[in-house]
């Protein structure tokens, strides 16, 4: 990955990940809030990093 | 159920098979192992997927998970799911970022441990020494702090029956053969077999206390939003999360002994799978940790120690399952210590001694590397032996401490005006500085040493680096891995020669 590609996802989670729970859902007493947002959000990456990643190693 | 104890014959029973079937493992890996130094500490470069995405999973995730990350979540609720999934989504970003960078350098020039890739971009052999230092300062005290844990542990799900130093013992004596029996190649090995205990036996443990004391996953859910609804809110301070958070994301890159395991794909298509593979385990790894910190809060609330109701849940299950999940805490614990003393005695050999002899042989290497396995499990006893206070606030600044080479690792690709001046004086001041603040409690305004000290070492680096003239090659480095990342795409996954 190109390091301002790098910069610009990194922050872009990073804030989402800090403000949604901070500012919208974090007084929701439920597994359906903050437990289900970071686990959906970190699936979310990791399907992001397997599509990315399946171009590596291949041939044109 | 009633609380009881296990019996010592089972846990003995479950250490010492479990132990025997792990070093079996690890004789079949010598098997395998050809001369060379790189063969001994990185496995000489020929690891497949699998076993790399185990070994780079059963090194993150130590006892940590099962017994503290338990714990952190039965006392605070999902700020813990919170603060290890960042940490998780971090790890994945950087794992593909730097992952074929680190891979592909690996090749070119051979190198063993992370601090010779520092050493080989900033033309100086004392920033390997100093990021050589620093890991060492840091990492004994974490890699003692595992086998103090393993021996509470054992102590306190046998009623004292089996006494913490017998823990201590089988745990250094399984980490020591894996690593000096066969090195990277009998550590990954056995790391693999570690990582499917782990795995197989959380979700087994898991499932069966969801349906013993809960009847179904409806039945969980519904019990936590009634009786715990106050750990499903998110209200940790953000100097707590920060505080906690920042160290753990840049983990990937700063702790030598997971950043060195970048070196160890045999090929490209390997490399993508260990990220795959360890991303899938620690998505689920962290979900069922969590999920045990909300189960035990909600069967027997009002523990004084949080870091016991993992130990108190072994002693509400039947005794089997309690064995199973002891064998999963066993088993994460002595794999991040095999992986921690394998790594630290690569970095002495590489690191330290070779820049004070160049002339040192490959075998003197491993020789050299073998001995100082020794000398660190030695001391990792002595240290739990005493217990000394101390060890704990120490191993607490180890992920805070290694974060000073975070900025340095990260421009050795992306920043050419990045200076070996800047790199040193940020690790020896940044590391200073974290380590005081951590021994004296020194909390400015409430927020965590690790963000003081990564605040600190960042702007010393790029202060330091302006004012000094980078190497000669930090252009022509950065443009060749560049290049030769865009030519990885279109090619077969094969290292590549080292360029002109």
């Amino acid at each position: 990955m190109r390091g301002l590609h790098f910069l610009v996802i990194l922050v872009t989670v990073t804030v989402v990940d800090l403000v949604i729970p901070y500012f919208v859902i974090g007084e929701i007493a439920s597994l359906g809030a903050s437990f289900l947002f970071w686990t959906a959000l970190t699936f979310l990456v990791i399907v992001f990093a397997i599509i990315y990643t399946s171009q590596w190693g291949k041939s044109p | 159920m009633g609380e009881k104890p296990l019996k010592p014959l089972y846990v003995w029973i479950a250490m010492l098979g479990w132990t025997a079937a792990a070093l079996l493992i690890a004789a079949a890996a010598r098997k395998k192992m050809m001369p060379g130094a790189s063969e001994f500490f990185i496995g000489g470069r020929r690891l497949r997927g699998f076993v790399s995405g185990m070994t780079y999973a059963a090194t993150t995730y130590s006892a940590f998970m099962l017994v503290g990350l338990v714990g952190l979540t039965y006392r605070s609720g999902v700020g813990a799911l919170g603060f290890e999934m960042t940490y998780l989504i971090f790890t994945v970003l950087l794992l593909v970022t730097f992952g074929p960078r680190f891979w592909i350098v690996g090749n070119w020039y051979g190198h063993i441990t992370p601090p010779e890739l520092l050493a080989n971009r900033y033309q100086n052999h004392w920033v390997a020494v100093t990021a050589a230092a620093v890991s060492f300062f840091m990492l004994i005290p974490y890699a003692s702090v595992q086998m103090m844990g393993m021996g509470f542990l054992v102590e306190g799900i046998t009623d004292g029956r089996i006494p913490f130093m017998a823990g201590v013992f089988i745990m250094a004596a399984l980490s020591g053969f894996s690593a000096l029996w066969a090195g990277m190649r009998s550590v990954a090995w056995t790391d693999a077999f570690q990582a499917v205990t782990m795995m197989a036996t959380s979700v087994i443990a898991l499932l069966f206390t969801i349906y013993h004391f809960f009847g179904s996953p409806g039945g969980f859910t519904s019990a936590a939003a009634e009786k715990i609804p106050e750990l499903l809110r998110f209200d940790w301070p953000p100097e707590l999360f920060i505080g906690l958070t920042l160290p753990w994301a840049f983990f990937a890159l700063t702790n030598p002994q997971v950043s060195q395991r970048m070196y160890i794909p045999e090929s490209i298509v390997s490399l993508r799978r260990m990220v795959i593979y360890f991303s899938i385990f620690g998505f689920l790894y962290t979900i069922i940790s969590t999920l045990f910190g909300l189960e035990a809060a909600i069967i027997f609330p009002g523990l004084d120690n949080p870091d016991k109701a993992m130990p108190h849940m072994l002693g509400r299950v039947p005794s089997l399952l309690g064995v199973i999940i002891f064998v999963g805490i066993f088993a994460a614990a002595t794999s991040t210590l095999g992986s921690i003393v394998l790594t630290l005695g690569s970095l002495f050999a590489r690191d330290i001694a070779r820049n004070i002899n160049p002339q040192i042989s490959e075998a003197a290497e491993r020789s050299m590397g073998r001995i100082v396995i020794v000398f660190l499990l030695a001391a990792c006893i002595v240290f739990a032996w005493h217990q000394p206070g101390l060890i704990t606030v120490i191993s607490s600044m180890a992920s805070g401490g290694l974060l000073v080479m975070a900025p340095a690792i990260v421009a050795a690709f992306f920043w050419s005006r990045a200076t070996a001046a800047g790199a040193l004086v940020s690790m020896i001041i940044g590391a200073a500085a974290t380590a005081a603040m951590y021994l004296s409690g020194f909390y400015p305004l409430g927020w965590w040493p690790s963000v003081w000290g990564g605040g600190l070492t960042l702007i010393l680096f790029i202060t330091v680096s302006l004012m000094t003239t980078p190497p000669e090659n930090a252009k022509q480095f950065i443009a060749a891995v560049e290049k030769e990342l865009v030519a990885y795409r279109f090619r077969a996954a094969t290292a590549r020669p080292r360029p002109d």
